[in-house]
């Protein structure tokens, strides 16, 4: 009898995953479906199933440039990411080893512009990106993608070399290193979980970056995949098929990615909670 | 010539001064212990003649060059840390050989450099080893075999065997005698362990709140303390100090007094600390091991026992005498501390006769100096 | 007290400041002098482009308090992030607990299938719901009406009455399955001895997961809040896409407000005044997760 009853609770649970896990799926499932129908079809019936297997409105869709889109993204939050991991382990590691109150006040500073989204200096920013004239450069946007991945980054770095025994930098100092060559050669390679964990956690904001890529990129060229996908809905109007096939084209590969790193996603991203 | 001179050294953090002004020469190949109490500052002295920490005042110099504003690796000197430091990411002939790479020395020689230091630590076999494969003790010989493919001047340890257990303790301790002796190196010892520093050093220094209070030979130290601090710091079981009072002065010789039993003269040391009159509170120190049997001490007390600790070849008996009160011993709510050379057959509620004789007594003024010595010393 | 010049060199100084001024720079640039320019820009009447600027005082200010679409924007923030705590921590909490201790296979794959939106772009997830809930061609609209029910009339997101409740609801499908991995990872740091013990003592099932599981996981249940809390404060890119802040302003919020008065509109200077009440928000929120972190 108390096995039936722990069936039952058992059966329900799985119940309430399983339907939250179908929410979550059947939307995605929908795009890659749809995306194969006909706009014909997607008018008449659309919850049917495609006619046929055709690839024809992925091809439509990867002439808008989403190949493109791909490319500056992947360049964009590459040069973000290494920026964002040098400056903050830098900054975090002469932070650990500073005492006293210059470098507590710094801390605290660099703490203090985790609290600043970047949605409530909109205008500054665009000021002063195109008083500098970078308004349509890559630079514009890896440089502040990586102030502002630099205050999370330095707060998780941080509590990282705090955890590493002192003698260690002491150790490589009487072996002949300066402060900042043991830094190279013995507290960064030491860092490869923070390091990953940083750059998991930032690709995957700098890659889903949209507000401030939206205000600096105007030229198709140089446009990340959330922009550019937005463009998709101006280029195929109404011709919903080809604007989810580059939706799953733009969304495909992350999802591939992250399902096959998912442990190491999901550590990263959890590590928010600290 | 690597002998280590520091002089009126001085080093603070922020507002608080852990070293405050302290002098001290190290001769050539001499090996000397640092002891002193938790936080008495035996790291940071270490860590400043290391150069991992800057000297606000005073200087340093290592075989006479002054080395007070040098970086660490051109000192001449090597440290072994007490939890290892080694480099996770370096197998062991890569730790050892880090310092040397560093330098740029030449492939052939490090090489040498490696398998020397392995040879006399015998990790030969570990080399390729990674650090977490190791135990505590191979650790700590690759640890030193760090510092010695250095071929430093000048080794400083700091409490290199406290992660150890008792049997490796004894074990290394032996091996680090015999290194000093092979490589005839100056030596920095800091370690928190009494038979360390009394086996393995030819002086100790006690630092006290971030002052040398004795620099000596082990013997003198534990003979001679210049204070109730040392008296009472060297020795396990400690000293046993109870409170006494000055009942006759006459020149260089006091009489004191001790509640339940009878007076006892000694000679004073006039030569420092303030005068003492009749009526002043002094202390008396009792090594446990200076009781003696009641028969030939000249004085006597009954001893209540609490606490028998039989260790085979001694005995120590804690318990509660009669009369007086201890102001300091390792015996709790002012007991006494007896150790007798032998196995004794006694049991705690039980009550026995103490011998006490004048000549093993250390007479301590107020302000902790030692003023009077037993007569063997 | 006389002192010996200390050398920079051993004292590491400049080696530090060298090591920390890129961060420095970087954050000065792009957060630290923004936020002058914002609090400054408040009290000016200028363009995008002009160079014309006329202080104006507090007027900026006072102009927020009488536009109404400010305190439409204001409400929708206020809803999503009281709605998100519900739905995004309520459930991601039940789903959490559900995978921690109620099932035991197939842990893995349903971790990774729930948290998955997390890892698509909110442009993405717009579009995919903008065509869902597509009055004329979304599966949606025909699944209501197949159901025998009437959908509403101007779709899903063109009812001002509804339409940010709809948006909630996207949000709340992107990342419901983060809060739920956050929340997990807390839970699994609950020693089992704990459910154990409660065990003994006759708590099982619900009770233990109010008494145990709730109390131990305080902390990180105050941390999920307040990120999401801040998350909902600064929703821009789901409302961008899907409505643009309409039907009818019904579904605007601060930061898209901000976006139409400075980039569409040019009405620079109100913009950052509602730029500076946001600031307020997002530091007072700051500040009040970096007491509850030193807490914790
Ligand atoms: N980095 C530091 N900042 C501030 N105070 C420090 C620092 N390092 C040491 N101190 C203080 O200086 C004093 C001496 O410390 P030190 O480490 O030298 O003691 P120690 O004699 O080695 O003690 P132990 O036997 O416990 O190792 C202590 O009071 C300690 O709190
Ligand atoms: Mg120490």
């Amino acid at each position: 009898m108390n096995t039936r009853r722990l069936n039952a609770t058992t059966l329900v649970l799985y119940g309430f995953v399983g339907l939250m896990s179908l929410i979550v799926l059947l939307p995605v499932i929908y795009m890659i479906m749809a995306a194969f129908k006909t706009r014909t079809s997607m008018f008449v019936s659309p919850l049917a199933l495609p006619e046929s297997l055709s690839f024809e409105t992925f091809e439509r869709a990867w002439g808008v440039g989403v190949g493109g889109f791909m490319v500056n993204s992947l360049l964009v939050t590459f040069l973000s990411v290494v920026v964002i991991v040098i400056v903050s382990g830098m900054a975090a590691y002469a932070l650990s080893q500073m005492r006293g109150w210059v470098g507590q006040a710094i801390y605290l500073m660099i703490v203090a512009g985790f609290a600043i989204p970047v949605q409530a200096v909109l205008v500054p920013v665009f000021q002063i990106m195109s008083g500098a004239g970078l308004l349509n450069s890559r630079l514009a946007l890896v440089l502040p993608y990586a102030a502002y991945g630099i205050p999370f980054t330095v707060i998780l770095f941080y509590a990282f070399f705090l955890d590493f025994p002192k003698e260690l930098e002491e150790a490589a100092r009487l072996d002949g290193c300066s402060r900042f060559q043991a830094f190279v050669r013995v507290i960064l390679p030491l860092s490869g979980p923070a390091i990953a964990s940083a750059a998991i956690f930032q690709s995957v904001f700098i890659w889903n970056e949209f507000i401030l890529a939206l205000l600096v990129l105007t030229r198709r060229g140089l446009k990340t995949l959330p922009v550019g996908i937005l463009d998709l809905q101006g280029e195929f109007t109404s011709d919903w098929p080809a604007v989810l096939a580059g939706l799953t084209l733009a969304t495909l590969p992350l999802l591939i990615l992250f399902v096959l790193a998912q442990k190491y996603f999901v550590r990263s991203l959890a590590g928010l909670g600290k | 010539m690597s002998d280590v001179k520091i002089s009126g050294l001085r080093k603070s953090y922020g507002r608080f001064e852990a070293i405050k002004g302290v002098d001290l020469t190290v001769a050539d190949g001499e090996f000397v212990v640092m002891v002193g109490p938790s936080g008495c500052g035996k790291s940071t002295l270490l860590r400043t003649i290391a150069g991992l920490e800057g000297a606000d005042e005073g200087a340093i110099a290592v075989g006479g060059r002054d080395v007070t504003h040098e970086e660490p690796a051109d000192r001449g000197v090597a440290m072994v840390f007490q939890n290892y430091a080694l480099y996770p990411h370096m197998n062991v002939s890569g730790n050892m050989s880090f310092g040397l790479r560093m330098a740029g020395m030449a492939k052939d020689k490090i090489a040498a450099a490696v398998e020397r230091a392995a040879g006399i630590l015998n990790i030969g076999d570990h080399l390729d080893k990674q650090p977490k494969a190791l135990s505590g003790g191979q650790k700590q010989r690759v640890a030193i075999g760090r510092a010695i493919t250095r071929q430093p001047e000048v080794f400083l340890f700091d409490e290199p065997l406290s992660n150890l257990d008792a049997a490796l303790r004894t074990k290394m301790r032996v091996e680090l005698g015999r290194l000093h002796a092979d490589l005839g190196a100056t030596m920095i010892y800091v370690t928190h362990d009494q038979t360390e520093a009394m086996t393995m050093a030819d002086r100790i220094v006690v630092l006290r709140d971030g002052l040398v209070e004795q620099v000596g030979s082990p013997r003198e130290l534990y003979n001679r303390p210049v204070g109730r601090f040392v008296a009472g710091f060297l020795g396990s079981p400690r000293m046993n100090v109870v409170p006494a009072r000055l009942t006759r002065r006459e020149g260089d010789r006091i009489t004191v007094s001790i509640d339940g039993l009878d007076d006892m003269t000694r000679p004073l040391d006039v030569t420092k600390g303030k005068d003492l009159r009749e009526g002043d509170t002094v202390f008396v120190g009792i090594r446990p091991e200076a009781f003696g049997p009641p028969e030939d001490s000249g004085r006597r007390f009954a001893l209540k026992i609490r606490v028998v600790e039989n260790l085979g070849r001694e005995t120590l008996v804690y318990g509660t005498p009669q009369g007086f009160v201890s102001d300091e011993s390792d015996a709790e709510d002012g007991d006494l501390v007896i150790q007798f050379a032998r196995q004794k057959d006694v049991r705690p509620g039980q009550t026995i006769d103490i011998g006490l004789s004048a000549s093993a007594l250390y007479i301590f003024d107020d302000a902790g100096l030692t003023r009077s010595f037993p007569n063997d010393h | 007290m006389p002192q010996r010049p200390r050398t920079a060199r051993s004292d590491g100084r400049l080696t530090y400041a060298a090591m920390l001024s890129p961060a420095i720079v970087l954050l000065s640039i792009f957060v630290f002098v923004p936020v002058a320019l914002v609090l400054y820009g408040s009290l000016f009447r200028f363009g995008l482009t002009s160079a014309e600027w006329t202080f104006v005082g507090l007027s900026n200010y006072v102009r927020a308090m009488g536009d109404g679409v400010f305190w439409i924007a204001l409400r929708n923030n206020i809803i999503i992030v009281v709605g998100s705590i519900v739905l995004q921590v309520g459930f991601g909490t039940l789903l959490a607990a559900v995978l921690d201790r109620g099932i035991t296979v197939g842990n893995t794959v349903l971790r990774t299938i729930i948290f998955a939106p997390m890892v698509i772009s909110s442009v993405a997830v717009g579009l995919i719901w903008l065509i869902i809930l597509d009055p004329n061609v979304g599966p949606l609209v025909s699944l209501v009406k197949a159901m025998g029910l009437t959908p509403p009339r101007l779709g899903f997101l063109g009812d001002p009455s509804i339409s940010i409740w709809v948006v909630l609801g996207i949000a709340s499908w992107q990342y419901t399955g983060f809060m739920m991995v956050l929340i997990l990872a807390g839970l699994q740091a609950v020693p089992k001895e704990l459910y154990q013990a409660a065990a003994l003592d006759g708590a099982t099932g619900l009770r233990a997961f109010w008494h145990i599981t709730l109390p131990a996981i305080r902390n990180i249940l105050i941390v999920a809040v307040l990120i999401t809390t801040v998350g909902g404060f600064k929703v821009f890119d789901l409302i961008f896409v899907t409505t643009g802040g309409g039907p009818a302003n019904a579904t605007q919020v601060l930061s898209t407000w901000i976006y139409f008065q400075a980039f569409n509109l040019g009405n620079t200077g109100y913009a950052d005044a509602i730029s500076v009440i946001l600031l307020a928000i997002a530091v007072l929120l700051g500040w009040a997760q970096l007491k509850s972190s030193r807490r914790a």
